[in-house]
């Protein structure tokens, strides 16, 4: 060993764990045995010595971010403060590292032999260099945890082999290797679906460029069929096109007064869509103000009204007409019909004459023939019975009996006949006066029609007409507004054969456009496609890149898997001798007197790994065995020991001496005898600090070291002043 | 006495991986895991790879959407389908 190696001096810490009031202790150059009960502070001391070179306890859970179980919580102060002495042939070398409760962080102060002192981070880097070894190493090399006795004999291969890897020094590559492998599946996964993605977005692709082709030419052809050259099919023409159709726009819109937007050509094929709804809606304009127009200046609703005056006017005066024809028709039957009533009661006076005359007639009839009756019933008188004057009666009954047939007779049926021709013409004139009475009345009506007809039919004609003459202004009004819808028609269709102009010029434009849309679709897919086909695509550097990274950490994972075993191999070759050794005097089995590790890797989640196999061995027989499976607790731990402390003075570091916690569990009193001797042959050239509660241990060492060749301390504990060291011999 | 001391552990490995594999790439991405594992630990090294395929992935999911975009711009417009025929009533003559 090399006699610059560091050893532990003094200890002083205060507030530390267990520690809460300042103690102060020296350590023996050889062996210091702190010896208590559990739970008296052995382990808080030993832990000090850990943190005080580390800044951190490994076996010790972080029970927040502050890091608080480390402080007592009883110290006043609420810190912690630990400083030890380390020397070597340059001298003292100072550590102090303090912590208050609530600090995340812990301060460092480093003084060296040459009188430098170092604080912060720099404190860290100058203990580095002054221990020569990692966290890691400490415990590989200085510190015997009970945990990492525990780690060895554990019957769990995992375990056992993360051990043994960290024992071996190689458990940052396999910490290492764990990260690796888990990244390895995350990587195929993501390679597996983007080739994928690529496979089927370039088989569309491929498809679409087919698609297009066909399109394209279609369009190629449907273009030549409106008379479309190759030649025309560019954007130049488009822009020409466009030009054109908005100067035949802004012409239609000055005739038509319309207020169209301002129009512009489009930049680019994409400008088509939206220069195409411009046009559209220019049109509508134009259409909309001319439809404005054209409504305000109807004539076809004038010239109904014009037709529907002349219509009504003309019937009403024809009905007038035929009432004055049936007036005039009756004047010439009856005169003036205003003296029909006259002419009636004439012929009503002459039916009463006549009548009158009838009577008078039938009283001398009967008269007449009361006389004959008389004549005839009185044969001899001869004398008038009324004057009593003589008559010639034969002669008077011969005239009477010829005036009764004759005259009487004759002047009344000429009476009747009369009557008769007075009553007929008495029903003429009652029938005339209806007739005349109706057709005046009916007369009035029409006139009184063709009055309002006349006033009506006024407003459609300007000028100021006689009634006479109102219906040839009508006339002449409708010949006028027949003309002026001509006109209107005229003008319409006029507009509408410049719309279809621009209708198709656009629907060239649109031919063009969609050649050029379908070429320029055409041309980028298969540059995208040939751009594929040649491997240059950002998809297929990045999935090979991707493939690289897959080959990279495979690459890596099987450099570091065999740094790792070869690591691993070395380190039990090299100490395997020092193992045995130690293991035959530890254990001393009577059948298995030898020990071999052996390493070999094994595959666990697609990455190799160390397993390490311990087997006893029996020289008597040769038959060997594994560890775990023959031997007692006791003895694996003699094996832990064993393999420990063979790695204790194999490694090389600066630091000369090694801490023990709690070394004997479960060794009988032949066990512990054998680990007293192997550390007392230990202390000359490496310092032991042995934590322990076993009692027998502790005695064991006081009596096979001579008195100067170590202390003995011995630990009490209460909760008011923490550890105390009570006692101490040697 | 070998050298079991961790501190150049990682020197070793990155003496081997310069052997093993000539490929600068694989270097660089054992720097870059190496610097992440003295960092964060191995939850780092797994942090750095899937960096590393995140960006991958969104550089060939970016470029992906670049080819089914010119896919869709070029491939035919799909038509609507028709509307079915309203199917005819039945009705019961029992």
């Amino acid at each position: 060993m090399s006699a610059q190696r560091l050893r532990l001096v003094r200890l002083r810490a205060e507030g530390f764990r267990g520690i809460c009031d300042p103690i102060d202790f020296d350590f023996h150059q050889q062996t210091t045995v702190l010896s208590a009960p559990n739970g008296s502070g052995k382990t808080s001391i030993l832990g000090a010595i850990e943190w005080a070179l580390f800044g951190e306890l490994r076996y010790q859970p972080k029970e927040n971010a502050t890091n608080d179980e480390l402080v007592n919580i009883r110290h006043r102060a609420q810190s912690a403060t630990v400083t030890i002495d380390l020397e070597s042939d340059e001298g003292i070398a100072s550590i102090t590292r303090s912590k208050k409760a609530g600090k995340r962080a812990a301060e460092a102060i480093v003084q060296l032999p040459n009188g430098e002192e170092y604080v912060g981070s720099e404190a860290n880097t100058a203990l580095f260099r002054l221990l020569g070894l990692t966290f890691e190493d400490f415990y590989r090399a200085v510190y015997l945890h009970q945990e990492s006795i525990r780690g060895l004999l554990t019957d769990d291969p995992r375990v056992r082999n993360e051990a043994l890897d960290r024992l071996f020094g190689v458990e940052k590559l396999r910490d290492m290797l764990k990260a690796l492998s888990g990244s390895t599946k995350p990587v195929r996964d993501a390679l597996d679906k983007l080739e994928k993605s690529q496979s089927t977005a370039v088989a569309r692709l491929t498809g679409a460029v087919g698609q297009v082709e066909e399109q394209r030419q279609r369009a190629l052809d449907d273009a030549k069929k409106r008379g479309l050259s190759e030649a025309d099919l560019t954007f130049e023409e488009v822009a020409q096109l466009a030009r054109q159709v908005i100067d035949n726009l802004e012409t239609l819109a000055a005739a038509t007064d319309a207020p169209i937007k301002e129009q512009s050509e489009p930049e680019d094929t994409d400008g088509v869509d939206s220069y195409s709804r411009r046009v559209t809606e220019a049109i509508k304009v134009i259409r909309q103000t001319a439809t404005t127009a054209a409504i305000a200046a109807n004539t076809s609703k004038e010239i109904a009204n014009v037709d529907g005056a002349l219509t009504t006017l003309g019937r009403v005066s024809d009905l007038l007409g035929d009432v004055g024809k049936s007036l005039t028709e009756l004047r010439e039957t009856f005169g003036d019909p205003s003296t029909l009533d006259e002419q009636k009661a004439i012929a009503q006076a002459a039916v009463q004459r006549f009548r009158e005359a009838q009577e008078k007639l039938d009283i001398s009839e009967r008269i007449v023939q009361d006389t004959l009756t008389y004549l005839h019933a009185s044969a001899d008188e001869n004398n008038c019975p009324a004057c009593r004057q003589e008559i010639e009666r034969d002669e008077l009954i011969g005239r009477l009996e010829g005036n009764l047939t004759g005259e009487i007779r004759t002047e009344r049926e000429a009476a009747h006949t009369a009557e008769t021709e007075q009553q007929r013409k008495i029903g003429d004139l009652d029938a005339a006066i209806t007739k005349r009475d109706r057709l005046l009345k009916e007369s009035q009506q029409h006139t009184d029609q063709v009055t309002q007809e006349r006033c009506a039919a006024r407003e459609f004609v300007t000028a100021d007409v006689s009634d006479d003459q109102l219906l040839d202004a009508l006339e002449a009004q409708k010949g006028k507004l027949f003309q002026q819808a001509s006109t209107v028609d005229s003008e319409r269709n006029k507009r509408e054969e410049q719309i279809e102009a621009i209708q198709t010029l656009m629907g060239r434009l649109r031919e063009i456009t969609r050649f050029l849309e379908l070429d320029a679709n055409y041309q980028e897919a298969s540059s995208r496609l040939g751009k594929d086909d040649e491997d240059s695509s950002v998809a297929d550097q990045q999935i090979e890149s991707l493939s690289r990274l897959e080959n990279g950490i495979r690459t890596i994972a099987e450099v570091v898997t065999t740094e790792a075993s070869t690591r691993a191999r070395d380190a039990v070759d090299s100490a395997q001798i020092e193992i045995a050794k130690l293991y035959k005097e530890l254990c001393n089995h009577p059948y298995f007197d030898d020990i071999q590790i052996s390493v070999e890797s094994q595959l666990v989640s697609g990455i190799e790994r160390n397993n390490y196999f311990i087997r006893t061995h029996s020289s008597t027989d040769n038959r060997q065995t594994l560890a775990s499976s023959r031997l007692s607790t006791a003895q694996m731990n003699c094996v832990a020991l064993s393999v420990y402390l063979a790695l204790a003075t194999q490694l090389q570091h600066n630091l000369g001496f090694v801490i023990l916690d709690d070394p004997s569990q479960n060794l009988d009193t032949e066990h512990k005898q054998a680990l007293v001797g192997i550390l007392s042959r230990l202390a000359p050239q490496l310092q032991v600090l042995v934590g322990t509660q076993d009692s027998e241990l502790d005695e064991l060492i006081g009596n096979a070291s001579a008195k100067e060749s170590f202390h003995r301390r011995r630990l009490s504990w209460s909760p008011q002043h923490g550890s105390a060291v009570v006692a101490e011999d040697g | 006495v070998p050298e079991l001391t961790t501190g150049s552990i990682f020197d070793d490995v990155d003496a081997k991986i310069s052997v093993a594999s000539p490929d600068e790439d694989t270097r660089t991405l054992w720097a870059e895991i190496r610097a992440a594992f003295d960092e964060g630990g191995p939850s780092a090294v797994k942090g750095v790879i899937d960096d590393r395929v995140k960006q991958s992935r969104l550089a060939v999911e970016k470029d992906l959407k670049q080819v089914r975009s010119v896919t869709k711009s070029a491939a035919p417009k799909k038509k609507a389908p028709a509307k079915k025929a309203a199917a005819h009533k039945r009705t019961t003559t029992r």
